[in-house]
């Protein structure tokens, strides 16, 4: 279970997110709604250890992840996967090294155990293995969402972080993007945590739902039980109006 | 003879070459890196429970302390066939022999390390650390990388030009 206890950061002056509480239970989807501007992705990167808070606490499994060493907290890295807004592939590898570069690195599996595994992972994602040769640039914005899911898929995670997955995404790529972190869901049984704005995602993947604004949850709750006046509320005054 | 061999070990070929490649390198490096950071790789590789530090700016460090000296060994050998040229072969100023005699004259093992190893190693050290530091602390998009490159080279200049004033001073 990941929870967040009295979460506060700034940046400039500027309180970002306001004495925040927050949990997710083991192997359940959690999306956190809000407007852009509204602290989405600074909560998910504190949560995911990226962004230290000024203050407040979070908990794995009851472990403090703010207070623990460093060691351990690698360890725990290694069970925990982040699928990036802009998708974080490294350029300077291609994509079969993408995926494989975590095994590599801290994996016993030998190298045609990961062959296998990364291109069940690219198989997963719908994809072909002639794309495994070509380098992040090469890809289309629908086929780099992939890879990341694939490179995060790849690694059997516990802990799955997802940063607006939808975004810039056409409609095709949109489904296929919120198809595959419902099967990641079933195939892994990941505790997964996903930021967005967009509301459809949240009706398609959630097991829980909460709403972000100004940086404070103001709805935290199922995803029957949200309503549309409470989508506008949200949505209110923001730029991008997505309530369907 | 003695003056251009010890000014071209010691200072020119080291110095030169050091400045041009605080300009290419240290550009070059804080602009990877800088494009890496804005593009959240360093954090990719930070939930991939690899330390962007050990795994992108160590190697490049250590790169840059060996190939300088390298690179200036290199450079030291052309600037010196370039002036036996000039001199001996296609000028006849003086004889081959006497251009040997030259080199020969106040010479002294320390400073031929010096000049090729010692200071390039330093040089190649801190262009990279520079470097790479400045692209780790990228940040404000594509025209923040414009401004790490430039701190990275401007930096990088400054420390060459001080580091060999003072080890000109302490050293010789």
């Amino acid at each position: 279970m990941i929870e967040a206890r009295d979460l506060v950061k700034s940046f400039d002056g500027k309180e970002v997110l306001h004495h925040l509480d927050l949990e997710v239970k083991d192997h359940r989807t959690l999306v956190i709604l809000g407007p852009s501007g509204q602290g989405k992705t600074v909560l998910i990167k504190s949560l995911a250890g990226l962004v230290t808070p000024d203050s407040g606490t979070i908990f794995y499994d009851g472990l403090d992840i703010l207070r623990i060493g460093r060691k351990q907290f690698q360890e725990i890295k290694k069970k925990m996967a982040f699928v990036f807004q802009a998708n974080a592939l490294f350029d300077f590898l291609n994509v079969r090294d993408n995926l494989s570069l975590s095994l590599t690195m801290h994996s016993d599996l030998s190298e045609r155990e990961i062959r296998e595994r990364v291109e069940e992972g690219i198989c997963f994602v719908g994809l072909d293995n002639s794309v495994l040769e070509k380098f992040p640039e090469e890809l289309s914005g629908g086929m780099s969402k992939r890879v990341a899911i694939a490179r995060a898929m790849i690694i059997r995670p516990s802990i799955i972080f997802y940063d607006e997955p939808t975004t810039g995404l056409d409609e095709g790529n949109k489904a296929k993007v919120m198809e595959l972190i419902g099967l990641l869901k079933k195939e892994v049984c990941a505790t997964s945590v996903v930021v967005s704005h967009d509301v459809q995602l949240m009706f398609d993947v959630s097991d829980r739902v909460a709403f972000l604004k100004q940086g404070r949850i103001t709805f935290y709750g199922r995803k029957g039980e949200v309503t549309e006046a409470m989508l506008r509320d949200l949505y209110a005054g923001g730029e991008n109006n997505h309530v369907a | 003879m003695n003056v251009i061999y010890k000014s071209t070990i010691v200072e020119v070929c080291p110095i030169v070459l050091a400045l041009v490649l605080a300009g290419k390198l240290g550009a070059s490096l804080a602009a990877e890196i800088g494009s890496m950071k804005i593009s959240e790789q360093l954090e990719a590789l930070e939930t991939l429970s690899l330390d962007p530090v050990g795994f992108l700016v160590m190697p490049r460090v250590l790169a840059g302390l060996i190939m300088l000296p390298v690179i200036t060994i290199f450079a030291n050998f052309i600037a010196l066939f370039a002036v036996f040229f000039v001199a001996s072969v296609a000028g006849s100023w003086i004889s081959p022999a006497e251009f040997v005699l030259g080199l020969k004259v106040d010479y002294r093992a320390f400073e031929l390390y010096f000049g090729n190893i010692i200071k390039p190693g330093v040089f190649g050290f801190f262009i990279a650390l520079i470097g790479s530091y400045f692209g780790t602390r990228t940040h404000g998009g594509a025209l923040g990388v414009g401004k790490s490159s430039t701190n990275a080279v401007v930096v990088s200049a400054i420390l060459i030009v001080f580091f060999d004033y003072f080890f000109g001073k302490l050293l010789l």
